[in-house]
């Protein structure tokens, strides 16, 4: 449990500091909103959430993750190596 | 007393839900966790100060409850949230006109904040304030302001995302930047009552609207709060008799009879009467509102963040959090009342994630509405009791409720309907109504025969808790004196039968009127000071 909260922590630190003045930005492209009830990696999620534009669609959050973090306490480290924000 | 003597009753109210009335203070459990952009109240009227006929006042409040002594931090708006007052001038359900309000939070000092120089001469040590301000304030000088809230106002027209976006300048400087006056602090900061009013009127804008021929106003900022409602006994399983138990002419017009044992006009009643509340007004001609369509307009007012916000676990007064993603709306607000009494508990936050166009989701709440028979199930044995009647319902029987889809969700035709009607939630204003003076206003409306008043719109002086009550339990069943001359007259949508106390003068004995606000743009009043004690 702690395990996993430390890594939860440190997931949005190295968010905030690469992200500055990322995402947000208006834009007039609306990515697709997945559909309901479908299984997403959670970090593509993340990702898509929070690079939409301002004026964009909101995305679904009817959607089942295609993992358990209480079953995978690694599973973080993916978005926090990938430096992808 | 009334509670007592029917020990059954008060059986009875112990088995029956909560029943809440404020207009929209935390009336959703999501939104009670977001209250800086939680809406509280929406007006909508044609302006009644001297010499501003032909203008719309659109007032939305936010951050309900305030305390005024709610200090160091008081009460600043969301710098990562979007505010907007929506108008729908075709009959659609949908905003052909949005007025975007952002703000921007700064310290001074380029955000360092004011330092005070703290220690022996030669080893002091420069140590920032924990306080918003340092000394007195005025209308001369805010320099010992620390903190400063500034705004954006922006106009689109068509869809509020996707329509065009054209920045509302200042009128006098051409500048799209506009000040929020600090909250009330106190009488020692501001001087007095009358020095906060100085203070605050400076941050009144005149502005100029694209398109538009006639400057309008604008005005953020923190106000006395302007509703009345007995809020805490009626938290309380309505812990009183709901109807009129004098004469007041206001509230009991002739031939009313006082009811035995009902609740009695008292400002003592109206719990918010110590409260604050922060207000985003707007002044426009009503020319520049209508569009094209036959002058009834309808407005509703949202708040939204960003649907991402990742908390910075090494927070920063410029940087407690990142948030990204498309704006997402939390809260929703037209005509009052809607999302307390009418939507169940599991759609409200949905309703206030929700738009106008698709409110038939919500339509049971309306045709089939809970409220009367949670009042039948409080009071139907008492009434009987006190009145010697063998009434066997209090709740109008008319379903679907008609007059209830006319109140909340269409207009009254001849009145505050759009050519063409789409069934949505909004406050309507027939803009081609002249405004009644302050003092000639009548509290309860159009069903006391004033049509420039609630539900046509709804003024600050309108009692829209006891509007709301009477028409719920089937005012509209009943002649209204809106003919020549106040001239009864039968709106057609349901019969006295279908209410059998739907001519009751139902009150939370909160009273209100027009003459206890301002009577010049913004209307609301002068907010309480947060010092000294019981400063009011």
């Amino acid at each position: 449990m702690v395990n996993i909260k430390w890594r939860v922590l440190a997931a949005s630190s190295v968010v905030v500091a690469v992200l500055s003045g990322c995402g947000g930005s208006d834009g007039s492209t609306v990515p697709p909103i997945p559909p309901p009830n479908t299984s997403i990696d959670f970090s593509t999620f993340v990702n898509q959430a929070f690079s939409n534009p301002a004026n964009s669609t909101p995305v679904s959050v009817d959607v089942n993750f295609s993992f358990d973090v209480n079953d995978e306490p690694t599973a973080f480290d993916a978005l926090i190596l990938a430096g992808s924000f | 007393m009334f509670k007592y003597r029917y020990p059954w009753a008060l059986a009875a109210m112990l088995t029956i839900p909560l029943v809440a009335f404020a207009s929209s203070h935390r009336e959703a459990p999501n939104i009670s966790r977001l209250p800086t952009l939680d809406a509280t109240d929406l007006y909508m009227f044609n302006s009644y100060e001297a010499g501003r006929a032909g203008y719309v006042t659109i007032i939305a409040n936010y951050i309900p409850l305030q305390d005024p002594f709610g200090g160091p931090n008081y009460f600043a708006l969301d710098s990562a949230g979007l505010y907007e007052i929506k108008i729908d001038n075709t009959g659609d359900a949908a905003e052909d006109l949005t007025f975007q309000f952002q703000f921007t939070n700064t310290l001074a000092n380029n955000d360092a904040g004011i330092a005070l120089n703290v220690g022996p001469t030669g080893s002091a040590k420069s140590v920032a304030v924990p306080l918003k301000n340092v000394g007195p304030v005025s209308a001369s000088s805010s320099t010992n302001l620390n903190f400063i809230e500034t705004y954006t106002l922006t106009m689109v027209t068509g869809p509020a995302r996707t329509g065009v976006a054209t920045p509302i300048t200042n009128a006098v400087d051409g500048s799209t930047t506009f000040t929020r006056p600090m909250d009330y602090i106190g009488q020692k900061t501001f001087g007095s009552d009358t020095g906060y009013a100085a203070y605050a009127a400076k941050y009144i804008y005149s502005i100029t609207v694209p398109g538009c021929s006639s400057p309008g106003r604008v005005f953020v900022g923190q106000r006395r709060e302007g509703f009345a409602v007995n809020l805490g006994e009626v938290f309380d399983l309505v812990n009183f008799v709901p109807i009129e138990g004098d004469n007041d002419p206001a509230y009991n017009p002739p031939p009313g009879k006082p009811f035995p044992g009902g609740i009695i006009q008292s400002v003592s009643n109206n719990v918010l009467a110590n409260k604050n509340v922060t207000s985003l007004a707007l002044e426009l001609p009503a020319a520049c509102l209508k569009g094209t369509g036959n002058g009834v307009i309808g407005a509703w007012t949202t708040a939204s963040s960003r649907q991402v916000r990742i908390l910075n676990e090494n927070a920063t007064f410029a940087k407690p959090e990142v948030n990204g993603g498309a704006w997402t709306q939390v809260s929703r607000l037209g005509m009052p009342l809607v999302n307390e009494v009418v939507i169940g508990l599991p759609d409200k936050d949905h309703f206030n994630s929700s738009a106008p166009a698709n409110d038939g989701q919500f339509a049971n709440y309306v045709t089939n509405p809970s409220l009367p028979a949670l009042l039948n199930a409080l009071f139907l044995a008492p009434v009987n009791a006190t009145l010697g009647t063998n009434l066997t319902n209090l709740a109008p029987t008319n379903f679907p409720r008609n007059d209830l889809v006319a109140a909340f969700l269409t207009g009254f035709k001849g009145l505050n309907q759009q050519s063409t009607v789409t069934a949505s939630e909004m406050l309507r204003l027939n803009t081609a109504v002249a405004a009644t003076p302050a003092a000639s206003q009548k509290t309860l409306g159009v069903a006391a025969g004033d049509l420039a008043g609630f539900p046509n719109g709804r003024r600050p002086g309108d009692d829209v808790v006891d509007v709301a009550l009477r028409v719920v339990m089937g005012a509209l069943c009943y002649p209204l004196p809106i003919g020549t001359n106040g001239a009864p007259t039968n709106l057609g949508l349901c019969t006295p039968a279908d209410a059998p106390v739907g001519n009751a003068a139902f009150t939370d004995g909160a009273p209100i009127n027009a003459l206890d606000f301002d009577q010049a743009f913004p209307y609301l009043k002068t907010p309480l000071p947060g010092s000294p004690i019981g400063g009011m």
